[in-house]
């Protein structure tokens, strides 16, 4: 391999780092605010499950390689330039202790750099097109399926008195819900990760078009991701778990739970949604359940604008990067 | 006797999956329905509830 081949491979791996760092927060938000697990054994929990979602498939990867910008766009200074947009847009977005996409960022940022690199015509619409719809509709699934195992529960349990009993029931349960949420997390981020270097690898001429993820870019990449999750974001941490809704261990079950099967879907089905839109839709779902003052609209309308802008802000980032690239090569 | 906040939330979240139909795939239209639908069934049931007179924090056994 070229020296600029591994440089920009170690720079995914970094991204996939950063999005542990920044987007797995939300994997222990919630286990964290219901005080079911310490922040450190959480985070291991979560490194743990991230990892382990080495046994699921690689859709999501396929999709990021093949789908979102023709490949034959793809240089080592485009992919480098579009892991830049999101990189930077991460760093800035965590600065200011927003949760916003790290997947929509690194979107944004390849198809920046793309078009920098070939005009309009270098973006597919079949990756955008499911892109996009599923940004609005993940947070929705994750409302609804959180409100209604939150509902579910209430109907079950709604004559039962013994509520300490109970609630130490729920925390024992919280313990496989956020494991399950952090599994989805790592099968659908960490893939981001695998497709950009498949990506780069099919540009290099190291692997034909067709290919498939190679062993070895499954294992670094959701080592980075769980490195990065071991590390933690706790600005972030504070903003899903306290200050969306205030959460008790079935509240926390149920929008983690909501949240995984989102993400298994998600993943299964190759479409490359946020883990952080996904679960803030299951915490608003949850905090509805009591009545929708529950739910602190400020912070959440904040998160909001920070998904609006992350694509654009990535996008750009990546244009600029690309062009004094191209300037200094 | 008026419907309240939350049902209409539930309904504004039904018409965001319908309105989006068009624009998903063929093969993933199914999840516009399903979410469209229980969205659907929650705010028609709020409503109901609303209607009805009942408050929301009757349901709760103490877990929130």
């Amino acid at each position: 391999m070229t020296a600029g081949l591994v440089f920009v491979i170690l720079v995914a791996l970094a991204f996939d780092f950063f999005n542990g760092f920044h987007d797995a927060a939300n994997s222990i938000a919630t286990v964290v605010s219901t005080r079911v697990l310490s922040p450190r054994l959480a985070v291991g929990w979560a490194a743990f499950w991230n990892f382990a979602a080495l046994i699921l498939g690689t859709n999501v990867a396929a999709t990021i390689a093949k789908d979102v910008v023709k490949p034959e766009v793809f240089t080592i200074g485009v992919v480098f330039a579009g892991l830049m947009g999101a990189i930077l847009w991460d760093v800035i977005t965590w600065y200011f202790g927003l949760p916003t996409s790290s997947s929509h960022a690194l979107v944004g940022g390849m198809a920046g750099a793309a078009v920098a690199k070939a005009g309009w015509d270098s973006l597919l619409g079949v990756g955008f097109r499911k892109i996009l719809v599923f940004i609005v509709l993940s947070p929705i699934i994750g409302l609804l399926l959180a409100f209604t195992i939150m509902t579910g529960v209430f109907w079950l349990f709604h004559r039962y008195r013994r509520v300490d009993r109970l609630n130490r029931g729920f925390r024992r349960v919280q313990l496989l819900s956020a494991a399950a949420f952090s599994l989805g997390h790592g099968t659908n981020d960490a893939q981001k990760t695998m497709g950009v270097i498949l990506a780069l690898l099919i540009a290099a001429g190291r692997l034909p078009p067709d290919a498939g993820v190679p062993w070895w870019v499954k294992i670094s990449a959701l080592t980075a991701i769980a490195l990065g999750t071991a590390f933690g974001g706790w600005r972030i941490v504070h903003t899903m778990g306290a200050r969306i809704t205030k959460l008790q261990p079935v509240g926390g079950m149920s929008a983690e739970a909501a949240a995984a099967a989102t993400l298994f879907f998600t993943a299964h089905a190759g479409i490359p949604v946020s883990t952080t839109h996904t679960i803030t839709g299951a915490i608003v779902g949850v905090g509805t359940t009591q009545r929708l003052s529950a739910v602190r609209w400020g912070v959440a309308g904040r998160v909001v604008w920070a998904w609006i802008l992350t694509i654009p802000g990535a996008f750009a980032i990546a244009w600029i990067t690309e062009l004094i690239v191209r300037g200094l090569s | 006797m008026r419907i309240g906040r939350r049902a209409l939330f539930f309904f504004a979240c039904a018409v965001v999956c319908f309105l989006l139909l068009p624009a998903n795939f063929p093969e993933f239209r199914w999840v516009n329905l399903a979410a469209g639908g229980l969205a659907l069934f929650w705010g028609i049931l709020l409503a109901i509830e609303d209607l009805a007179g009942r408050g929301p924090g009757e349901r709760s056994a103490g877990l929130d």
